[in-house]
Parts: C-alpha cells; structure tokens; sequence
C-alpha cells in the first residue's frame, strides 16, 4: 500500500489555492472545538454553485483524489465534473494528503449556506479555513444518530455547555 | 428479551432496542491503519495532533 503523509493543512491549501468555498466539519472541526477524539480525515461540506464545483473538480485533479473503498484503501481514480460532483451526497476520497470526506448536506444541516452562518474564519498552520461551530456539529452529530456520534456527543455537549458558561451565552 | 427488559426494569432503568444504519468509515479507516506499520500509524497521529493544536490555538485567539 502506498503511503500518503496526512497533511490536513496541505489539503486544505490546495482547496484554497483552487478558490473552493468550504466548510470543515465533523470530527477535526469537533477536534479544534476541544474534543479529545482525533480522527485522520478531513470532513468538508463546500458551497454547491456551478462555479464552486467547478473549483473543487480542479482542486480534487491537483490532489490526486481518487474514490476510496474498503475493496480499494489506496482509491480508484475517477472522472469528475461540477455535474458529476453535484449528483452524489457523499464523497469518500483519498487524496496525496490523506483522506477527505466531502458532504454536501450533513444529517441535521441544509449544507453550506447553513454551516458558513456561523462557522469561524481561523488560520491554522498559515491555511485560512472556515470551522462549522460546535452548536452546528453537535446538531448534525445528533441528527446522523451513528454509534461513532452517540460516543462523542456527551462530551461534545458538555464543552458546549462549558463554553456558554464562560462566555456568559452558549457557544456557536 | 423480554425477561431481560424487566429485569433492567426492576433496577429502574430502560433497555431500549433500535436499529442503527451500518456504519462502516471508522472500520475503513482503521483498516488503512492496519496497513500501515506502527511507525507510520504513529507518525499520522502525530501530524493530525499537530493540526489539531493549532487549530484549538487559532480558535482560542478567536475566541
């Protein structure tokens, strides 16, 4: 098997490099909110408009993406376009950075517009990324109901909980 | 089952039993882990702790 460097931030570069309007959510966004649970893919929800698309079916050519199956764990390589792109939810890719997740409309969420509401603009690692806030993972980890999420939601709920105690309002 | 769901009940609890859609990307993920050797797994931990931190550094000078 080929070995591909998790490299979150040279992922998210490319993305930025290529213009694609994005979101980061699910399990790093959880992570940079405070949860102890690590994961080594990155999950993004991008805006849908033919021109973000468009974008992203560049960026994921400079990425190497490949289509990613428990059958094929080093991904089969496929065609895509902004059409190609919008007719599938869900895309489980594995990229020359590592593996990416693409959504685009998380359970409990009606996609980018929903997420960017509230996400926070950070720079991490010199790579400038919009983070879905923990209200809005929290409501989409509550909404897919998989055992994964039922796992990390207690503790999820209480850095919520603590957040909006320090701030005096609850976290977003 | 049943005899099982009154005897949680007699402790003052539920036992609730539902259906949950097969959920198989945690697997997948750990099944690329397994290809790797333990150096490697290491060093992907080591990398998304390292992105991690610096996220939680960003969202605290947000904050």
């Amino acid at each position: 098997m080929i070995e591909h460097e998790f490299a979150p931030e040279a992922m998210l570069a490319v993305l930025n490099e290529h213009g694609v309007r994005l979101v980061l959510v699910g399990g790093f966004a959880a992570v940079i909110h405070g949860s102890p649970y690590v994961t080594t893919d990155i999950d993004i929800v991008p805006e849908r408009s033919e021109a973000n698309l468009e974008r992203l079916s560049s960026a994921l050519a400079a990425l190497h993406a490949r289509v990613w199956t428990s059958a094929e764990p080093e991904g089969h390589p496929f065609g895509h376009d902004a059409a190609s792109l919008r007719r599938v939810n869900v895309w489980n890719l594995v990229t020359d950075h590592g593996r990416l997740d693409i959504t685009f409309v998380p359970s409990g969420t009606s996609g980018y517009e929903d997420l960017a509401r509230d996400a926070r603009r950070l720079v991490i690692l010199g790579v400038e990324v919009d983070v879905a806030s923990l209200s809005d993972v929290v409501r989409s980890k509550e909404a897919a109901g998989r055992e994964k999420d039922r796992l990390v939601l207690p503790v999820l709920r209480r850095i919520l909980d603590e957040s909006g105690r320090r701030d005096g309002h609850p976290e977003k | 089952m049943a005899r099982v769901q009154d005897l949680v009940r007699a402790c003052g609890m539920e036992l609730g039993v539902h259906l949950l859609q097969v959920d198989d990307s945690d697997w997948s993920v750990a099944r690329g882990n397994l290809a790797l050797d333990v150096d490697a797994r290491v060093r992907h931990h080591q990398l998304a702790l390292r992105f991690a931190r610096a996220g939680r550094a960003a969202a605290e000078r947000h904050d």
